[in-house]
């Protein structure tokens, strides 16, 4: 910033200078005042002094004419009168030797005129008169006290004789009876007593202007004697002027115009063949004097010139009819005034100068050294407000006011400063520990600033995948998914909690969002107003929350699932209990002989249709997780193979399967069987989706399930990794809102009677039996993987049902029969007794411990119901294992609800046997136990 | 069951053993044997198989010989009109048998007059023109029988039944004559046996349990047309409530198969003095389900084959056999360009003793039907080659 002129600086420099330039006008416009007026007044005063000193000087010049007048009439009366009295005292001055003319001593005196000595009058009369002359010259001399300069006496037109220091050498030169050189009408004065004055004229031996007073006498006897004096005009002027003589202009003209004389700075006025007019002079002043100066104004008049605007006095001599002109120039009358108001002016300045000066000095010292001190002070304070600088307190003005207050000011600063300090110090740990939180905090936080990102924080950075170009100066509806899951438009939603927002109403709701990169995710958000003045600010916090909305839904889903698998665990129990009466009743028909061709194939149809109906209920009691599973280590691609061998002897021909099997090791502990349904099932619903043929791929290889992947599960995993079995199809896809739906049990999209809605159930059952989980991707009109994962088993594989091959056939023996169920116990006994068994039945299990120790030694194998009232069957074996350690037992269930295969194991139950159960299974398990029995026995 | 060992191979020793002694043994006294007019007749082939592009009936890319065949038979004729006959055989088709001797026929003939006679006991098929001579190796000069109509690997299905037949031969005067048969019967399988293991691999399970059928009838007309050498055979049989059950070692999965089948040929053959033009239609219906209850799985099961060829046989010399033939097979009459295969094949069959022959045959195939993946987990080339080799010495 430039630094301002002193004058505009500071309170002397803002404040005096401008005072004092205030009062410099003032004064000055007061000097100026003063000035003109004094200008005026010594203008006026001049003009009068000059008008009087006009007058003066026409007085001293008449009575300079007057006294010449008076002079040269006296004398023309005593030279009469001596020429009359011939008496004389003449002297006679001898020449001297050389025979120039003596002077006369003058030692102070007036000279004498020379008288011409040594000359032989012609005329004594002459002589007499010279000597006449010559004496009233002396006495004239002696008489007046000024002697009359350059008086001449001539005598009838001859010159007798001439005083006067001018003319001294001219006086000496003359000799009596040297014609007098006077104008013509004074040489030739016919009239006694004639008294006048000559025009000028210019004496040749002097050039000078002279102008005589002559007056005539006739004296008897003698003629006429002349008496006249003869005077230089410019030493009359000169007499006149006086001592204003070098500074101002005067000129002597004549009634003719003509200059006589001039003085001042103007040049001596030269002849040039004749009488100059004054005119004609040099000086213009001087040449308008005679134009300005009309014949009227009497004499000491002031006449004001308007073209040099000076003033020219009038002095009128009226014996010889002069007029005396002074100029006065304006300087010359102004002067004065000048010099007077100069001295005002002088004196004002100087007063002014030391009133300034003063007045600096008083408020300097009084009002800016304080000010300045308290300015330093202020930023002594502004520095460090604990300061306490010394002041002005104690004095009692303004500035003692201004000091207290100020330091009272600057205590109260101090403390306010203090507190502030505090404050900002409090301010500053809540921003840092804001700004710490929103950097910190695990949702994204984004401002709005006139519907502009303004400021995120890093995790709205990362959320939005906007490492690169970041999120400031983004539109949010940018992050908006236009989608929403419900199908709503989200520019619109958005919009709508905006407008809200923007009206101080704070919103929460869900909404789909959009990451950079072009994928979405589900979030809560936040939507509130900042209310800042002047500034239109909206707050919002975002919430990734698709893995907790997964995994509600999963939560929601596998409640609903478990629901439903209780549900349909009850009932596919019941329903297995009544298909075992059924299919046992139907293969007791088929084995007797009565039965002929027909009936064998209607009951082969009802066999048939038994095992569809036991294959659902074990769909159901798979997905309710109850049914039976056996855990062992499996050769998965073994399974995965032989399900593709199957599938492509069943499915259409224009199906191609595909198997892409990389998984190592591919072992899994579960149950073979289970796997293999899934599997099964998972490709007849590819199947389906391709009634136009198309492409099965099965595929298995590890993979490593992280958090991350939750979302895609339908069942939560732990970390680690699994053996990840893939099955995908080209078909048709799977709609998105029935995607949710297809785990669920007799949630079916084909046609009535087309499917029964439990494959997917079954699948989804058997995955979470075996601690697995399953994903589902699906792409309308390019199809759909499902995605099974299970835990890896790192033992070998165990799983082989070779020992589902038939043995051979032993003996019958003495079977116990246990089941609450009379129709159970009655088509048992029938099946047993077609195989040969002899048959025992016991209603519970008390009813079997009983009979168990009467007829432990004829039984060779127990069939035991596990449900039962009063004592399961558990425990019946428990208890009839007390009578025979090693009786081998077989437990038949519906579905095991709290005993895993390893405890019916170690339960000691040699096999299990599923309701319902064909014959043929029935046969082949019993002959198992019963040989083993016999082996131990 | 026997296994293959040394027990087979015994088995087929004694078998070949009592065949050569029998006949030759007992010609000056009025034997037994003689007075049964006891026959013996047999043969034993041995073989080397190589296949180029797909492992054919098991693994053969590199070559085997576990292909030979042996049978023996004895025929008695106790009385006129009646003859009493049996006949063992065994093979070892790559993979398929693996030598299980098997009872092929045994029968008790009653030949009343031409137009009419009865058979009874296990009795041989007569489906198309050479399934009765499907254990004649010498009747033909190519190696294999066409597989297109005649399987190979389904030997003991089409071979035999257990029943009764009724044939004759009609003389329709300037028609030429009728040769006909009528049978009915059912037979049991033995899961050792090559059908069995073909039934394994049909994806209802790699362990088949049991195959049963209910019943089984056909029959077949036979037209001697009045062009000298020109026949024409109408044959077929019907398979009722054919079951097999099985179940996946891996799993234990089970499966239940039930299905009826029908087997219908048509079949042309001319003779003339030195070539043989044989040309034959079959076309295979099936209808029925597997029943997978453990996949809560029900596969229909509808099967449409067919399958045709035509081959010329050329008596060269007294020595010499050459054979070329033309096959095509469809899984699916409906789609014939699903699932087939077409087959040129030539033969040559070299008789340097009129009991002992050999022969070279040698198929170019097109198509995939025939092969199993689970023989070529690599894959299946589309074009392959069959190059046979086989000896044969009957008696």
């Amino acid at each position: 910033m430039p630094v301002p002129p002193f004058w505009q600086s500071g309170l002397l420099g803002q404040s005096l200078v401008p005072l004092m330039g205030g009062t410099i006008m003032v004064i000055g416009l007061a000097i100026v005042g003063s000035y003109w007026m004094t200008t005026q007044g010594s203008r006026d005063d001049q003009l009068s002094g000059l008008a009087q000193r006009a007058e003066e000087r026409a007085l001293r010049e008449q009575a300079i004419i007057n006294r010449v007048e008076r002079q040269v009439r006296q004398c023309a009366a005593v030279l009469e009168r001596r020429l009359l009295a011939k008496t004389t005292t003449s002297k006679v001055i001898p020449l001297q030797e050389d025979g120039t003319r003596r002077q006369l001593p003058l030692d102070g005196a007036p000279p004498l005129a020379a008288i011409v000595t040594g000359i032989a009058a012609r005329d004594q009369r002459q002589v007499d008169a010279a000597t006449c002359a010559r004496d009233l010259l002396d006495e004239l001399g002696n008489t007046f006290a000024e002697y009359p300069a350059n008086m001449t006496i001539a005598v009838s037109g001859k010159w007798m004789a001439t005083w006067g220091p001018e003319q001294v050498d001219l006086v000496a030169a003359m000799l009596p009876g040297d014609p007098v050189l006077l104008p013509a009408e004074q040489a030739n004065l016919t009239q006694a007593d004639q008294f006048m004055w000559s025009d000028a004229f210019i004496e040749p031996a002097s050039d000078r202007w002279l102008i005589s007073a002559s007056i005539a006498r006739d004296v008897p006897g003698i003629g006429r004697i002349s008496i006249s004096q003869l005077l230089p005009i410019h030493e009359i002027m000169q007499r006149s002027v006086g001592d204003e003589a070098g500074v101002t202009k005067t000129v002597v003209f004549d009634k003719l115009g003509h200059a006589l004389a001039a003085t001042g700075e103007l040049k001596a006025i030269q002849l040039a063949g004749g009488k100059l007019k004054v005119s004609q002079l040099d000086d213009s002043v001087l040449r308008r004097a005679q134009v300005i100066i009309p014949v009227s104004h009497e004499s000491g008049s002031i006449i004001h010139d308007p073209v040099s605007h000076g003033w020219l006095s009038v002095s009128r001599v009226p014996g010889p009819g002069w007029t005396m002109a002074t100029y006065y120039s304006r300087d010359d009358i102004d002067a004065a005034a000048r010099s007077t108001a100069a001295w005002i002016f002088g004196v004002g300045i100087f007063v002014l100068g030391a009133q300034g000066i003063l007045l600096i000095v008083v408020l300097r010292q009084r009002v800016s050294l304080p000010l300045l001190r308290l300015t330093n002070a202020t930023s002594l304070v502004a520095a460090d407000p604990k300061q306490t600088p010394t002041l002005y307190e104690h004095r009692h003005d303004e500035i003692g006011d201004l000091s207290r207050h100020f330091i009272t000011m600057a205590k109260t600063v101090a403390e306010r400063e203090a507190e502030l300090r505090q404050s900002n110090a409090t301010l500053r740990e809540r921003e840092e520990l804001s700004r710490a939180l929103i950097d910190s905090a695990a949702d994204a936080v984004i401002v709005i600033s006139d519907g502009i990102i303004t400021e995120a924080n890093p995790r709205a950075v990362d959320l939005f995948g906007a490492h690169e170009q970041g999120l400031t100066g983004l539109v949010p509806a940018a992050l908006v998914n236009a989608g929403q899951m419900n199908g709503e438009d989200g520019m619109k939603l958005w919009g709508e909690y905006i407008t809200a927002a923007n009206e101080g109403k704070t919103q929460h709701f869900p909404l789909m969002m959009c990451r950079r990169q072009g994928d979405h995710f589900d979030a809560e958000v936040g939507l509130a107003r900042v209310h800042l003045p002047g500034a239109n600010r909206l707050l919002a916090v975002i919430r990734d929350v698709t893995t907790r909305n997964v995994m509600e839904r999963q939560l929601r889903q596998g409640q609903k699932l478990e629901s439903l698998g209780q549900l349909a665990g009850g009932v596919a129990h019941d329903f297995n209990n009544m298909l075992a009466g059924i299919m046992g009743a139907t293969e007791l028909l088929s084995h007797d002989p009565a039965a002929h061709v027909d009936m064998q194939r209607h009951l082969r149809s009802i066999l048939t249709t038994c095992d569809r109906a036991a294959g659902l209920t074990r769909k159901l009691l798979t997905f309710a997780r109850k049914g039976q599973s056996q855990r062992q280590q499996v050769d998965l691609h073994q399974v995965v193979r032989d399900s593709a061998t199957m599938l492509g002897h069943s499915i259409d021909k224009r199906i191609d399967i595909r198997l892409s099997l990389n998984a190592a090791p591919c072992t899994v502990t579960g149950d073979a069987a289970q796997l293999q349904n899934a599997i099964i099932n998972l490709a007849l619903n590819a199947r389906d989706a391709m009634p136009n043929g198309g492409q099965i791929t099965i595929k298995t290889r590890l993979t490593d399930i992280e958090v991350e992947d939750a979302p895609r599960l339908v069942v939560p995993l732990k970390s680690g990794t699994y053996l990840e079995l893939s099955i995908c199809d080209t078909g048709s896809g799977i709609p998105i809102d029935v995607q949710p739906h297809v785990f669920e049990p007799f949630y079916t999209t084909k046609a009535v009677g087309k499917g029964t809605g439990l494959g997917l159930a079954a699948v989804y059952g058997m995955i979470v039996d075996h601690r697995g989980s399953i994903a589902l991707e699906s792409t309308l009109g390019k199809g759909t993987t499902f995605f099974l994962y299970l835990p890896l088993s790192r033992e070998g594989v165990t799983s082989s049902f070779i020992d589902k091959v038939v043995p051979p056939r032993p003996d019958r023996g003495v079977v116990l029969i246990v089941d609450d169920e009379e129709m159970v116990r009655s088509v048992g006994r029938q099946l047993l007794e077609v195989l040969g068994y002899e048959v025992i039945e016991a209603a519970d299990g008390n009813a079997a411990v009983e009979i168990f120790s009467r007829h432990h030694d004829r039984i060779e194998v127990v069939l035991l119901d596990m449900e039962m009232p009063g004592m399961r069957g558990v425990d019946c074996l428990r208890a009839l294992r007390t009578r025979r350690e090693n009786i081998p037992a077989i437990l038949c269930s519906g579905y095991a609800r709290d005993v895993s295969q390893e405890q019916l194991k170690n339960e000691g139950f040699y096999a299990q046997l599923c309701k319902p159960y064909r014959l043929a299974d029935l046969e082949r398990v019993l002959d198992a136990a019963v040989m083993s029995s016999r082996k131990e026995r | 069951m026997l296994k293959r060992s040394w027990q087979k191979k015994g088995l087929f020793t004694a078998v070949m053993t009592t065949v050569v002694t029998v006949p030759h043994g007992a010609a000056e006294e009025t034997s037994w044997a003689e007075a049964l007019r006891l026959e013996a007749h047999g043969f034993a082939s041995f073989g080397y198989l190589q296949t180029e592009g797909n492992n054919w009936l098991g693994q053969t890319e590199n070559g085997t010989s576990e292909f030979w065949e042996a049978a023996a038979n004895v025929i008695a004729r106790p009385w006129d009109h009646v003859r009493i006959g049996a006949q063992i055989f065994a093979r070892d088709l790559v993979k398929y048998d693996n030598g299980q001797p098997s009872l092929d026929w045994a029968y008790i003939d009653y030949r009343a007059t031409d137009a009419i006679g009865v058979q009874v006991g296990r009795f041989k098929l007569p489906l198309g023109l050479y399934n009765e001579a499907l254990d004649i190796d010498s009747a033909r000069a190519s190696i294999f029988l066409p597989p297109s109509v005649y399987s190979l690997r389904s030997r003991d299905l089409y071979i035999s039944t257990d029943g009764a037949k009724a044939y004759g031969l009609l003389d329709i005067g300037g028609g030429g004559s009728l040769e006909y048969a009528a049978y009915g019967g059912k037979k049991e399988f033995s899961m050792d046996a090559g059908f069995a293991t073909y039934v394994s691999e049909l994806g209802v399970g790699d362990h088949v349990d049991d195959i049963v059928m209910d019943w089984q009838a056909g029959g077949f007309l036979h037209w001697h047309t009045p062009l000298d050498g020109l026949g024409l055979r109408l044959s077929g049989t019907y398979i009722d409530d054919f079951t097999a059950d099985a179940f996946f070692t891996s799993s234990g999965l089970a499966s239940y198969t039930r299905a009826d089948y029908i087997f219908a040929f048509v079949s042309a053959i001319y003779e003339m003095s030195e070539v043989t033009i044989a040309a034959e239609y079959l076309r295979l219906r099936g209808r029925g389900e597997t029943n997978v209850p453990g996949a809560s799985l029900v596969i229909p099961l509808i099967d449409n084959y067919e399958g045709t060829y035509i081959n010329t046989t050329w008596h060269a010399a007294s020595w010499l056999d050459c054979f070329v033939g033309v096959e095509g097979a469809w899984v699916d009459a409906s789609d014939r360009d699903g699932t087939r295969a077409y087959t040129w094949v030539a033969a040559v069959n070299l008789m340097p003793l009129s009991n002992w022959s050999l022969k070279v045959e040698f198929r170019d195939v097109y198509g995939e039907l025939g092969i199993n993946k689970g023989d070529n987990p690599g894959g299946i080339e589309n074009h392959w080659q069959v190059l046979a080799l086989k000896t044969t010495v009957d008696f």
